[in-house]
């Protein structure tokens, strides 16, 4: 069965490729960074010793080049009628950090929470469209799996036990997402042709500052950059 | 009042009776049973605090597919626990049971001054018991913060809580027609000659008790009120202005305060306790002269002492407030309430404790029981002397302490006297006498238990531990030292759960036990005992309405033949 | 049997059951509203400011509701008095009348409620509309009980003059004095509420 499941998918790959193509780029941000805050961990001696120099806030992660990580970038308004991913998103909470900080997942696909740390997290996301969920993750409780239903602008999911932990969630009812990596780089695969507008998030920027762009995508491949500025003082 | 001797059906003769003694009856066995639900709750939570986050044995499929339970769930089970075990457990088995059952037939009336609105008290405790526990099925599980239910988490809890407070409404509403019946008929039916000074103290306890819910409930019920429209209605009685909540600042208007539900709910709260342990004091007594042989040691002390206990109860809630930053002038005038209202509960111990000294004791399992009460009750109230006083309680506010400070009191205390007085007036309702063995066991080992699940909790509150804290105190440094307390307790309370068997047993196999319908094996004074068949007439009580000419205890009179004297022998 | 005293008073004591009752009821109403003035009480000293009634609630409505339930009052106590004095039609009447003032009460309230809703004016809005809406809410299910009692005594009810006589004027008095109570609730709510 899974045999040939695989190569039908494999075959509906190969002919989409025919008439998609990927839309890839880097997101820069221009103008001088804000500091990173530290992030103080004296609460909870684990989470303490599980760094060995100070973890910083990762609500703005820039590199020397200006490049800028943790962006979400998506397509505005696609209608997708494809599956929708058994594969699972991870979310982990690993040196009371959330790994990924920020993530893209479409309604329905299973999100499996993991807790990596030697003490109790509580994952607490706080969807205004999706239920809001709550509940404890104890140091036993290695893995949970959840989803959501409804796609959903960009929520916050933090932890009751553990203050600085902060992680963004953006649901979609389409697979047409990305997230940029350190160097700013995201790559969506398999855009069928035809113009779009394409939305990036930052955090620090907030939901407020998007930044919006047209794209078009014609077989093969297209280049979408954003640049974020450091808003001028009025 | 109409006569339903004409057409009784199964319906009306069981379901919808409007006769005390049933009505007492299904009371009991209503309370009996939450009481064990409450127990069952406590005894998972134990689990978790004696072995944390590791997966519950033989039941923890209910808590979900890890078999966990987790934090949240503690909570719930916590806040259940303490409000099903008092309002649904201790307080309908004391004033709801033993008061509706024997109030009548100890003042030598047919029935309660309102038998119709006594059968609708009952159905709506009935009704709100059963909505309360509706909230474990709720979205967010049941009501999760605390059975003292604060703002501001009360009010933006999950929706267990909002069921939980139309429980209690339905539930005060219960209490206020059983406390009207019971003064009513208190004042008005008893029986001629039965002086108020010739009440057995049982009946003046309830009395009292009937006074404190009447008084001291509605304040709850408004407070209630004010919390479900916070709830639902979007108002902001108790939410602060600019309150945070999950990161997010609320929209609501403010300008309300967290203190005034305080204020409110530990007005009710404060003389319900004396509600949940006078009932026992009225069993013990009882019990105790039986016992003795003897005259109680200083009744009309008794009777004043416990009046002055119901009046002094309304003007020391504010001992439950003393870290609220309520200034040293307020915090003084509670502490000297508090300290005044310890009085009368030790006159009334010392009256208990002198009622045996010289009786001829028989140390039947009633007996035991109430014997056992009085150290007990001791324990509860003389470590209460310190949370009482603001400068001690710094410390020990909301520490394990005070938990294992009321506990002696309602546990070891007040549980103890409810179970004297099920083995006391058990042939009187069902004309069969419970097996002495089986309850001498159940005794014993529920006493050493309940120490053994008790006494810790005073070390570990004198360490700092917290209470409500779902791992037991584990992630703190302080509590590290009598974190080994946790397992005692714990296996403590599952073998204390597990002596209640033997009083479960006993009942059910007494109950398939021919009547022996003797009618006053305990060869007690008081007419519910000498004036009534074992079990008492259906329709009336009494063949004959009895006449009073005595006092309650008139036990060994110089030159009487036997050793007791009914109140309704001519002197 | 017959619960003895139900009617008749018992001498020693000097009162029936159902006065006794109902005296004992009304206590508890009285903790009842007692904590919600109190709860009024502490919200506004908590607060600096607090709005004069007259900013949100009209003033001419609640003084006509107010001379309603006095009016309402007076036609209760004339029923009862028209039993004793074995009057049954006058009893009808004043009994009657009582109703139709109540159902004033309410129609007044119906109104002076829509009018703060089509101003936008909720419990949600402030704590003074909150405790305003909470306690004439009350006040109102409080009514609503009274005339519910009062309507079953003036028409099915009624029949028991002809059995019982004694009985059901007790019934009118303790109704009676239920009724004095829900307007005198009243005469404390409108001063608080309305005019300070």
């Amino acid at each position: 069965m899974n045999k040939l499941l695989s190569s039908i998918t494999l075959s509906f790959i190969v002919t989409g490729g025919l008439i998609a193509g990927e839309i890839t780029g880097v997101v820069k941000y221009i103008g001088k960074p804000p500091k990173a805050k530290r992030l103080r961990m004296d609460a909870d001696p684990v989470c303490a010793a599980s760094h060995q120099e100070a973890a910083k806030a990762e609500t703005f992660i820039v590199d020397a080049k200006g490049n800028l990580a943790n962006v979400i970038v998506y397509l505005k308004g696609v209608k997708y009628s494809g599956k929708t991913p058994t594969q699972p998103v991870e979310l982990d909470q690993a040196g009371c950090v959330y790994s990924p900080h920020v993530m893209g997942v479409m309604a329905g696909q299973p999100v499996k929470i993991l807790n990596s740390d030697a003490t109790m997290h509580n994952i607490h996301g706080l969807p205004k469209v999706n239920r809001e969920f709550n509940f404890g993750m104890p140091k036993t409780l290695k893995e949970k799996t959840i989803s959501f239903d409804k796609s959903e602008d960009v929520f916050v999911v933090k932890c009751d036990v553990h203050p600085w932990m902060k992680s963004f969630t953006q649901v979609f009812d389409h697979p047409y997402f990305a997230v940029t990596g350190t160097d700013g780089k995201f790559s969506i695969p398999n855009v069928p042709d035809g113009t779009y507008e394409a939305i990036a998030w930052q955090e620090r920027f907030g939901s407020k500052r998007t930044l919006s762009q047209q794209v078009t995508v014609k077989g093969g491949s297209a280049t979408l950059n954003f640049n974020f500025e450091r808003p001028k003082k009025k | 009042m109409s006569d339903n001797h004409t057409k009784e059906t199964f319906f009306t003769k069981y379901i919808w009776s409007i006769d005390h003694k049933v009505i007492g009856i299904q009371y009991g066995i209503t309370a009996l049973l939450w009481l064990l639900v409450g127990f069952g709750l406590m005894m998972v939570m134990r689990y978790q605090l004696a072995y944390p986050d590791t997966q519950i044995p033989f039941i923890g499929w209910i808590f979900g597919e890890d078999k966990l339970l987790l934090p949240e769930k503690y909570n719930s089970l916590g806040a259940m626990h303490g409000t099903i075990m008092i309002f649904l457990g201790v307080v309908p088995l004391a004033f709801g049971a033993f008061g509706n059952y024997l109030v009548p037939l100890q003042i030598g009336a047919i029935d309660m001054a309102f038998p119709r609105l006594n059968a609708a008290s009952y159905w709506t405790y009935f009704l709100g018991s059963i909505i309360m526990v509706v909230g474990f099925f709720v979205p967010g599980g049941a009501a999760n913060s605390g059975w003292t239910s604060y703002p501001p988490l009360a009010d933006v809890a999950t929706a267990g809580q909002t069921v939980w407070l139309l429980g209690m409404v339905m539930l005060i509403t219960s209490s206020l027609l059983g406390s009207v019946n019971i003064m009513v008929t208190v004042i008005q039916l008893r029986a001629e000659g039965m002086t108020w000074f010739r009440l057995p103290i049982f009946v003046w306890t309830q009395f009292i008790t009937a006074f404190l819910l009447l008084l001291a409930f509605p304040p709850l019920e408004a407070a209630g009120i004010l919390q479900l429209m916070d709830r639902l209605a979007g108002t902001s009685f108790f939410l602060p202005t600019g309150l945070v909540v999950s990161g997010e600042v609320l929209t609501n208007a403010g300008g309300g305060s967290p203190l005034l539900w305080q204020h409110l709910f530990w007005f009710l709260a404060h003389p319900e306790v004396y509600v949940l342990i006078l009932p026992a004091f009225g069993i013990i007594s009882e019990i105790i002269a039986n016992n003795t042989r003897k005259p109680l040691s200083g009744y009309k002390s008794l009777v004043y002492a416990m009046t002055f206990l119901g009046f002094m109860s309304f003007v020391v809630w504010a001992h439950h407030m003393y870290l609220t930053g309520m200034g040293t002038t307020m915090g003084a005038f509670f502490q000297t309430t508090t300290m005044i209202i310890s009085i009368p509960s030790v006159v009334i111990l010392t009256a208990l404790l002198l009622s045996l000294w010289g009786g001829s004791i028989r140390f039947n399992t009633p007996m035991l029981f109430a014997l056992a009460f009085l150290p007990m009750f001791g324990i509860g109230g003389l470590t209460g002397l310190p949370l009482g006083l603001a400068a001690a309680d710094i410390h020990l506010h909301d520490t394990y302490y005070v938990i294992g400070h009321f506990h002696y009191v309602v546990a070891p205390g007040t549980l103890f006297a409810l179970f004297a007085g099920v083995y006391f007036w058990f042939p009187k309702v069902t004309g069969k006498s419970l097996n002495e063995s089986l309850g001498k066991l159940h005794f014993y080992f529920s006493f050493i238990f309940m120490n053994g699940v008790f006494m810790p909790m005073f070390i570990q509150g004198l360490a700092g531990v917290s209470r409500r804290l779902a791992d037991g105190g584990q992630a703190y440094a302080h509590a590290a030292d009598v974190i080994y307390l946790n397992e005692i307790m714990s296996w403590s309370a599952w073998l204390l759960g597990m002596a209640q068997l033997f009083f479960i047993a006993n009942v059910v196999l007494t109950l398939f036990k021919a009547r022996t319908g003797e009618i006053n094996p305990w060869n007690a004074t008081t007419i519910d005992w000498t004036e009534t068949s074992s079990p008492p007439l259906g329709h009336g009580n009494f063949e004959k309405i009895p006449v009073v000419y005595r006092g309650p205890y008139e036990y060994s009179v110089p030159g009487s033949k036997i050793d007791f004297t009914p109140q309704t022998e001519k002197g | 049997m017959e619960i003895p005293y139900g009617v008749k008073e018992r001498p020693d004591t000097g009162l029936n059951n159902a006065k006794l009752g109902i005296w004992l009821f009304l206590a508890s109403e009285v903790m009842l509203f007692g904590g919600l003035f109190s709860a009024y009480i502490f919200l506004r000293t908590g607060v600096d400011d607090w709005p004069m009634g007259s900013k949100y609630l009209d003033v001419k409505m609640a003084t006509l509701n107010t001379l309603f339930l006095i009016t309402s009052s007076v036609t209760m106590v004339m029923s009862w008095a028209s039993l004793k004095l074995n009057d049954f039609k006058k009893f009808k009447l004043y009994a009657g009348s009582t109703l139709l003032l109540a159902c004033g009460f309410l129609v007044i309230k119906y109104f002076e409620y829509s009018s703060k809703f089509s101003y936008s004016y909720y419990p949600s809005t402030d704590n003074f509309l909150g405790i305003y809406f909470t306690m004439t809410g009350l006040h109102v299910i409080h009514v609503i009980g009274g005339i519910a009692v009062i309507a079953f005594l003036l028409f099915p009810g009624a029949k028991m003059w002809e059995t019982d006589p004694e009985r059901f004027t007790s019934r009118i008095e303790v109704t009676g004095l239920y009724w004095h109570f829900v307007d005198l609730v009243w005469i404390f709510l409108f001063p608080v509420l309305y005019l300070l």
